[in-house]
């Protein structure tokens, strides 16, 4: 690994981007529409973290990669990758970054896929005896040897993404971008995905960023996560400390031995009732057992269930509450 | 010189990509070898009729077919996949060029590399062959020189016409057709001398788009052809390197495409 120039890998200091859309207003006449897709964003990635950076569709995800990777160049604002400005230092850059975008390829279609690899070591100048070392570690842990003779069009879409992830890494970068490295993946191919990224993460000390829909990612790799919605940033902490600090309410199933009306509980309220069972949600600042304790000298509880929420539900609610 | 290590692996494997499909590529390289041997045949059945163009013998002006044809059939080759760049641009796979370590236009135009294009190689080459080895040229070292610049010279020129049109796709989304009628259209008029030409297009064509320095003007040495148009000796020696400053400013528009490119997506 290159000694640390700087203590993080990535920092941006109120980094914003802007475009200007020529839009329709009449039948002739066209406006400028300023679109602020990202929005004065300063965030430290300090260097072997992996953060989930997770927004809706068009939340300005995309922009901030592309700013940070030297595709497009910022409003406003400054950001710092490796060090480095990327726009003024692609080439330097681009030698010390990975990044997979899920939708497109950085694969030679009809060739196969070793030849990419091969391909990709004379664009990086890669030493070839480096070159091999990386490609048989990744090798293995993508578990690529039985279609590294196949051209790339007759992969899998899971076959595929394990060779772009590999195409991404082959050059030793400091710092990989994955922009939905598991989409359109069946289970157990995102769970090799994800197993190898931890590998890698673990072995290399790479700084992972890791845009994504699915939260599953998030949860299983990323201890650090950033979201973002209109361009904004809403939340930034521990992944852990989501379901605390969101409100994410868990629910108390309960199975009581015969059926009543609904319960009144101090701190927790009843959503509904079939029958002897009863659900009751409360706040995570309540435990589960003062609810419980508090239903049991009401009635006589035969079983009983705890659910946590979703992080589906809860990002959702973050959404909700950044937009009202 | 890296870039150009780089760009040959990279040609080298669309090479064998489109070797996969053989039958294909010789059909491709087949049909283009007729259709320009139309252009033959018109020069041909022009002769029947006249006996000069502009003063110019037949084996002149086939010699300068000859020149041009080849020096647009190797731009052709390596440069005109260029025009690929509004898809690129329409497509965001332009981002992909910018995430690696090399510049853009050698990536863009490696990675479009497609072999069937020789096909607009072939035949002016085997008519350069005939005509230098039949047509009275006096192979002097100069004049060897002046035939290699010529080629060098209108090769450069041609690029230069693809990559600054195909650079204006960077701001104008769809820019094909205007495009063609520089690069295709322009190949047309340097074909032939340009003294049979109006006014007008042949100041465009010693200006504006200087096609006429690096094929007519030094031409007339070359072949020690008529010069209706009283061109000074010396300027056939300099022309050919008028393709120099325009390359120059293709480069620059295309620095220019890709930064707006960068400040406003895609």
């Amino acid at each position: 690994m290159i000694a640390p120039l700087s203590s993080a890998a990535i920092e941006m200091h109120d980094l914003s981007k802007v475009f200007d859309r020529r839009v329709k207003a009449g039948r002739f006449r066209r406006v400028n529409e300023r679109h602020e897709a990202v929005q004065a964003i300063s965030l430290t990635v300090p260097r072997a973290e992996i953060v989930g950076y997770i927004g809706p569709n068009g939340a300005g995800k995309s922009t901030t990669i592309k700013m940070l990777t030297g595709i497009l160049q910022p409003s406003s604002g400054t950001a710092l990758v490796a060090g480095l400005v990327p726009l003024e230092e692609r080439v330097k850059l681009a030698r010390r970054i990975g990044v997979v975008f899920g939708q497109r390829s950085n694969l030679w279609w009809d060739l196969p896929l070793a030849d990419s690899f091969d391909l990709l070591r004379h664009v990086y100048r890669v030493p070839s005896v480096d070159h091999a070392r990386t490609l048989a570690w990744l090798t293995e842990l993508f578990d690529l040897g039985g279609f590294l003779a196949s051209p790339v069009r007759a992969l899998s879409l899971g076959q595929r993404m394990r060779g772009e992830l590999t195409s991404a890494l082959l050059h030793n970068p400091e710092i990989v971008f994955l922009d939905e490295p598991t989409v359109g993946l069946d289970v157990v191919s995102k769970h090799a995905v994800r197993e190898a990224l931890r590998t890698i993460h673990r072995e290399q000390g790479v700084t992972v960023v890791l845009t994504t829909h699915d939260l599953a990612d998030v949860e299983e790799l990323c201890p650090r996560l950033v979201i973002i919605d209109h361009g904004r940033l809403i939340h930034d902490g521990p992944t852990a400390d989501l379901k605390v600090r969101f409100g994410g309410e868990r629910t108390l199933v309960v199975d009581l031995v015969e059926a009543r009306e609904p319960l009144i509980v101090a701190g927790a309220t009843c959503t509904k009732v079939d029958g002897p069972r009863q659900w009751l949600q409360f706040a995570p600042v309540i435990s589960a057992a003062s609810v419980l304790a508090a239903v049991a000298g009401q009635a006589d509880v035969r079983d009983l269930t705890v659910q946590e929420p979703a992080i589906e539900d809860i990002v959702r609610r973050i959404y909700q509450g950044a937009r009202t | 010189m890296g870039e150009l290590r780089i760009a040959g692996h990279l040609i080298w494997a669309k090479i064998r990509s489109e070797a996969q499909y053989p039958a294909s590529l010789i059909a491709h390289l087949i049909a283009q070898v007729l259709v320009l041997g139309l252009d033959l045949l018109a020069i041909w059945a022009l002769f029947l009729r006249v006996h000069a163009l502009g003063g110019w013998t037949r084996g002149q002006v086939l010699g300068l077919y000859a020149i041009s044809g080849t020096a647009f059939g190797i731009g052709d080759l390596f440069v005109s996949a260029v025009e690929r760049t509004a898809e690129h641009v329409r497509l965001g796979t332009f981002d992909r060029f910018l995430l690696r370590p090399a510049g853009t236009l050698i990536q863009l135009l490696a990675n479009e590399f497609e072999l069937r294009r020789l096909g607009r190689l072939i035949q002016p080459v085997v008519v350069l062959v005939l005509v230098l080895t039949s047509v009275a040229v006096d192979w002097t070292p100069a004049h060897i020189a002046l035939c290699a610049a010529m080629i060098v010279g209108a090769t450069t020129m041609y690029s230069a016409i693809w990559v600054s049109t195909a650079a204006l796709a960077f701001w104008i989304p769809s820019t094909q057709e205007f495009a063609n009628a520089f690069t295709y259209g322009g190949q047309y008029a340097s074909q032939y001398p340009i003294s049979i030409m109006g006014e007008w297009m042949r100041r465009i064509l010693l200006t504006a788009i200087p096609l006429g320095l690096v094929a007519y003007v030094p031409g007339i040495e070359l072949f020690g052809a008529a010069n209706p148009m009283g061109i000074a000796r010396w300027m056939s020696f300099v022309a050919p390197f008028a393709g120099v400053p325009v390359a120059l400013a293709a480069g620059l528009l295309w620095r220019a495409g890709t930064r707006h490119y960068r400040s406003t997506g895609s």
